[in-house]
């Protein structure tokens, strides 16, 4: 009824109304091509507004009904980067033929004020009020939820999948990287905003040249001056079991403090809190990092929460100040102490397999570890506009002590061992402008000392230290000393696709290795086989011309550098005559392509050569005693492995149906002109050394995963596999064995949101490695592992975890370890506090029983575990 | 041999090109600022800049954000980079007056989605009022368009036949359009001559297509749990989601969603 009224009215109307004229047509450029897009106008006269219009089509045609009874019509086709047409037409159904002629004349521009909108990056804030839940305490809690941001176990902060690049409180860098410390502690109350700095540069003077993909995080505070932190106290039992914590922290404009101090026997790792997740963007070869000459022997531990299996005592200090010296100039110290006493109580069943024999080792190790760290920076940093400065002054100490113990069936070892370090370096980056250019200086220099030293009674080796009779004790000591300098200047410059980063430098580190055997009442070895005195110098002159070229459309990128690097090695030692040098000019191309090959198909591949030289590790003559079994020396030239590396992969994304599938495959091959060769003896004492022959190994790697999503059940499930074959030579006892190796893994994850209050987890690894040589396998060992977690939310302040797990292998007798946990959190609104009680193994297992496998030996191993403990923590923000 | 392999297999890929594309020059840039109401029991309104770029046959439209996030010239899809700046206004929409096309692209996190409209959606009615938008004249013109009533104002001194978001079709470029309900109001901030032009590209070959609906679901999706989606799709069953983060994390994103109930489109 309705409709039939419409139609009626609608001829009314067009009845009614004025006559209406069509006119129509076609539009044309200079060359009588067509042109489409061209807007037709037609007004009563010039000045009049708008009657009717129309748009020509991609023939050029146009079609205008006009409604009017003036006489004449006034025409207008007008078309970007043409002159308007302007015509006076009777007011009739005509066929008009517009040709448009080319005007240089540009379309009026309105300019945009520039400040309201050319800013550089963008700069993301987020109202922390806004974002805060009720439960949330500190600033971690808010940082969690921000689109975008991640935060992953260890407390690394993400940004759209890139680690970000500065964590600034009220625009001042205090922390250097060690974020976690003000992210766990700073409590969300003090906080106004969090801005997220998109794409940028922390170093001012790089701001218009050097385009940043990562983001910085920058925290503003309500007042001026901020007092705040979190403490945490918690007790439990069996045996006493007690756990502390205070970080207190101050704001001020100008002056930035935290401080913490920890304690904790409760198996807790103190130190996570102060990992710092800077990035060294120094390119240095060279560090003071402390390096492990002896170890005393040890079971490797369980791969879980180090809270079941850690017996610890561990204090922890640390103090971080800021103070901003006049603009742009900032101090820094960042100091931290740590003390920790920890014990560990396993036992390992070792067989080694020799191309001829067998080998059997029982051990039960019992270890005692006094770790005493000190370690501490001093930066000085200027970031003005026109230059940018860094000097970046640390030291790193350490006084730490071993005592093992070790029964074997027929004999008893001792084991003891000190390793007192000190280390300095001073790190110098330094942006100048020259000219039109910017160079950057780059300077590095440490100094680090190690004197290391293992007594081991009774003696081992006695066939070689004391013709075969049993001997009181064997010490070992090492000290060694380096220093190095590399100093660089270079700078950057796109030209389009294609950049160029020339850098001119030199460095040099010189390394001194002394080493002393020595027997019961302090009698020397003189031998000159088991003493070093070395000095290695690794010296370069380097011109690095590292191009690259970036192609970067819809379903391309490439990418290709091509560094050159002369090297130069140097090694004498005062026993021996010979020296041993290496002279070598390098080339490590690097390819990489990635094309996608429509919306859900994309492929990749890489190619890559790649030179390793030998460290000192690997480059005395005489022998050394690295452990109370291990004997090594590499009285052989200078090793010098050369690496090709092939990847290609194939992946398939369809966020439709929430699928997603890939899968990989990559070649390694090396050749390498040393021989390892391992002799190792009745009672498992090893001795390695290399040899000089030209030897290669390769391995093949092949990955698929998938993973879906499902809709109606909220449950991601998740499925990988691995396969893995390499081949390798190795010298075992004399005879030269080519060892292969396969290993198969399937993983499987299950995520189910069941209800609301209800969250179930599963996942469950399940891997076997062969290990073999040409003519056989000796070992397959089948390991799984699978782990069930349910949380439930009973209330919104209330939170209970329950978890179990299942270790086995296919090795050990009794090699099935069964795991329950149960964790309650309870939040109080006030006074503001969470209550958190765990209950540890509640079956109270009292032995992680583990196998794993290697090139030519397997190990069986069981680690004493923590026994079913509870505990209670209490924290708080203030 | 293994080299040669891998040298066949490089090739292969490179000759699987089937290439389905828009190629363009934008010769002009026009900027406009969106208020709207995205929560319609608030008062509140966002603001946002949004751009417009102009050539001969082809023209894009989207939030700043987009554009200066990723630059318009290397902007595609390049799969791993997900550089999708914060904007509450997510769809692109590439108008392609050739083809009389409208494709309106959505960026959910790794994967660029587009579905396709009729470039003619639009029969203005044109009324005599005038007024003048920054120094030029403009006319008036009325349109209701899914579920809402718009007044736009046009120049005939820019002769383009485009506008904001969707809306083209009069004899000039829309300076200014809103709803009657003032919810949704852009305005003509300024309009820049490019030089050089920018030379755009884009290959709907590496888009998804879908329907408007089922692309507004896929966001919503992904914008209430942005953790399980990236999860999943980097597929490594060693990453877990911290159940009692997650958890508290999808609450306050939901609730966040449940203010936005005021899209642009209403039908």
């Amino acid at each position: 009824m309705k409709k039939i009224l419409f139609i009626i009215l609608s001829i009314f109307v067009v009845f009614a109304g004025y006559s209406q004229t069509e006119i129509t047509g076609q539009v044309f450029d200079d060359n009588s091509k067509k042109l489409s897009g061209a807007t037709i106008m037609i007004s009563k006269d010039s000045v009049s507004s708008i009657l009717a219009y129309g748009i020509s089509d991609t023939d050029g045609k146009f079609k205008v009904a006009v409604k009017s009874e003036s006489e004449s019509l006034f025409l207008k086709v007008s078309y970007i980067g043409f002159a308007t047409f302007e015509k006076t037409i009777l007011n009739k159904a005509q066929q008009l033929e517009v040709k448009l002629s080319p005007s240089s004349e540009a379309l009026k521009e309105v300019i945009v004020k520039s400040e309201i909108l050319q800013q550089r990056g963008d700069t993301l804030s987020f109202s922390v009020d806004a974002f805060k839940g009720k439960n949330d305490r500190v600033i971690a809690d808010v940082l969690k939820k921000i689109p975008g941001i991640e935060i992953r176990p260890n407390g690394g902060i993400y940004y759209k999948d890139e680690p970000i690049q500065k964590y600034y409180i009220e625009g001042l860098d205090m922390l250097e990287g060690r974020y976690n410390l003000a992210n766990n502690n700073l409590s969300a109350n003090a906080v106004s905003k969090i801005e997220i700095l998109e794409n940028h540069q922390p170093v001012k003077v790089l701001d218009s040249l050097e385009f940043s993909e990562r983001a910085s995080i920058n925290i503003k505070l309500k007042k001026d001056i901020t007092f705040s932190g979190t403490a945490t106290a918690g007790i439990g039992a069996a045996p006493l079991l007690w756990q502390a914590k205070v970080t207190p922290m101050i704001f001020t404009k100008k002056r930035q403090a935290i401080v913490t101090y920890q304690s904790n026997n409760t198996g807790v790792d103190a130190s996570g809190e102060v990992l710092n997740f800077s990035q060294n963007f120094y390119g240095n070869n060279f560090g003071i990092d402390q390096e492990n000459w002896v170890s005393i022997q040890n079971v490797s531990p369980p791969p879980f929460s180090s809270e079941r299996w850690l017996d610890n005592n561990v204090h922890l200090l640390s103090g971080n100040i800021l103070q901003r010296i006049k603009k742009d100039l900032d101090l820094k110290l960042n100091i931290s102490y740590l003390n920790d006493y920890q014990q560990q109580d396993g036992s390992t069943q070792t067989r080694y397999f020799t191309p001829t024999d067998t080998i059997d080792v029982i051990e039960n190790t019992n270890n005692d570890i006094f770790i005493s760290k000190l370690e501490g920076e001093l930066t000085l940093e200027n970031n003005a506009d026109k230059n940018y400065f860094k000097d970046q002054l640390a030291f790193n100490g350490s006084w730490n002590a071993k005592r093992g113990l070790i029964d074997r069936p027929d004999t008893r070892i001792m084991q003891q061992m000190d390793n007192p370090f000190f280390g300095i370096k001073n790190d110098l980056r330094l942006l100048r402008t020259v000219g039109k250019q910017l160079i950057t200086f780059t300077s590095n220099t440490g100094f680090a000392e190690n004197n290391q030293d293992l007594l081991v009674k009774p003696g081992q080796f006695e066939a070689i230290f004391n013709d075969g009779e049993p001997y009181e004790q064997l010490q070992q000591l090492v000290s060694t000393r380096k220093i190095y300098t590399d100093n660089s200047a270079g700078f950057t410059e796109a030209l389009g696709k294609f950049t160029i980063a020339p850098k001119f430098g030199f460095s040099i580190q010189n390394q001194q290795l002394d080493t002393d055997i020595f027997l019961e009442d302090g009698e020397e070895v003189f031998d000159a086989d088991f003493k070093n005195r070395t000095e290695f110098v690794e010296s370069s002159v380097y011109f690095k011309n590292s191009f690259r070229f970036k192609s970067k459309d819809e379903t391309w990128n490439l990418s290709l550098s091509t560094p050159l690097e002369f090297k130069s090695f140097r090694l004498e030692d005062d026993n021996f005559e010979e020296t041993r040098e290496l002279d070598r000019l390098i080339f490590e191309p690097y390819f990489s392509m990635n094309k996608k090959l429509s919306a859900y198909w994309d492929a990749n591949a890489s190619a890559a050569l790649r030179y390793d030289f030998g460290e000192l590790q690997q480059l005395y003559y005489g022998f050394l005693l690295n452990g109370y079994r291990n004997l090594n020396r590499y009285n052989a030239p200078i090793s010098e492995e050369t690496r090709q590396i092939y990847n290609a992969g194939l992946g398939y994304r369809n966020p439709l149906k929430q699928l997603f599938l890939s899968a990989s495959y990559s070649y390694n091959y090396s050749e390498n002109n040393l021989l390892y060769s391992s002799n190792i003896g009745e009672n498992g004492t090893t001795i390695l050394e290399a040899v000089a022959l030209d030897n290669n190994s390769d391995n093949h790697s092949f990955r698929a995963g998938g993973s879906k999503y499902f809709r109606k059940m909220k449950t991601t499930l998740k499925l990988n596999t691995s396969y893995n074959l390499s081949k390798r030579q190795q010298l075992l006892n004399n005879t030269l064995a080519e060892v292969n190796t396969r290993s198969l893994n399937f993983r499987g994850s299950l995520d189910a949101e069941i209800s609301s209050w209800l969250i179930a987890n599963y996942s469950g690894n399940y891997t076997t490695y062969t290990s073999g040589f040409e003519d056989g396998d000796f070992q397959t060992i089948e390991t799984q592992q699978h782990t069930l977690d349910l949380y439930f939310y009973p209330k919104d302040n209330q939170y209970l975890s329950a978890g179990g797990e299942y270790y086995g292998n296919s090795l050990s007798e009794n090699g099935t370890n069964y795991f329950v946990n149960l964790s309650y959190q309870f939040t109080f609104e006030k006074p503001k506090m969470d209550l958190n009680i765990s209950w540890r193994n509640i079956l109270n297992t009292d032995t992680f029983i583990n196998a794993y496998n290697n090139e030519y030996y397997y190990v069986q191993s069981s680690y004493r575990l923590r026994p079913s403990q509870v505990l209670a923590t209490l924290k708080f923000t203030f | 041999m293994k080299l040669k392999l891998f040298i066949i297999l490089l090739c292969c890929f490179y000759n699987i090109s089937a290439q389905e594309k828009l190629k363009g020059k934008f010769d002009y840039k026009v900027t406009y600022k969106l208020d709207f109401k995205l929560d319609s029991t608030s008062a509140e309104k966002i603001s946002e800049y949004m751009i417009l770029y102009l050539g001969d046959e082809i023209s894009q439209f989207s939030s700043r954000a987009y554009v200066l996030a990723n630059p318009i010239v290397t902007r595609g899809n390049g799969g791993n980079i997900s550089r999708a700046a914060v904007t509450k206004f997510f769809t692109k929409t590439i108008k392609d007056r050739g083809a009389s096309k409208m494709y309106n692209s959505v960026f959910v996190p790794m994967t660029d989605f587009f579905y396709v409209q009729e470039l003619g959606l639009f029969d203005w009615e044109i009324h005599p009022e005038t007024r003048v938008i920054k120094g030029c004249k403009a006319q008036k013109a009325t349109k209701s368009f899914a579920g809402r009533d718009y007044i736009a104002w046009f120049t005939t001194e820019v002769p383009v036949s485009d506008g904001p978001y969707k809306f083209n079709g009069l004899p000039g470029l829309i300076l200014e359009i809103a709803d009657t309900g003032n919810d949704y109001v852009f305005s003509f901030i300024g309009l820049e001559k490019l030089a050089p032009a920018l030379t755009y590209k884009i290959n709907f070959k590496q888009y998804i297509e879908s329907t408007q609906e089922d692309i507004a679901e896929r966001l919503y999706e992904y914008r209430r749990d942005p953790m399980m989606h990236m999860q999943a799709l980097r597929g490594n069953t060693n990453d877990k989601l911290n159940p009692e983060y997650h958890k508290k994390m999808v609450a306050s994103f939901t609730k966040m969603l449940e203010k936005e109930n005021n899209p642009i489109e209403l039908q």
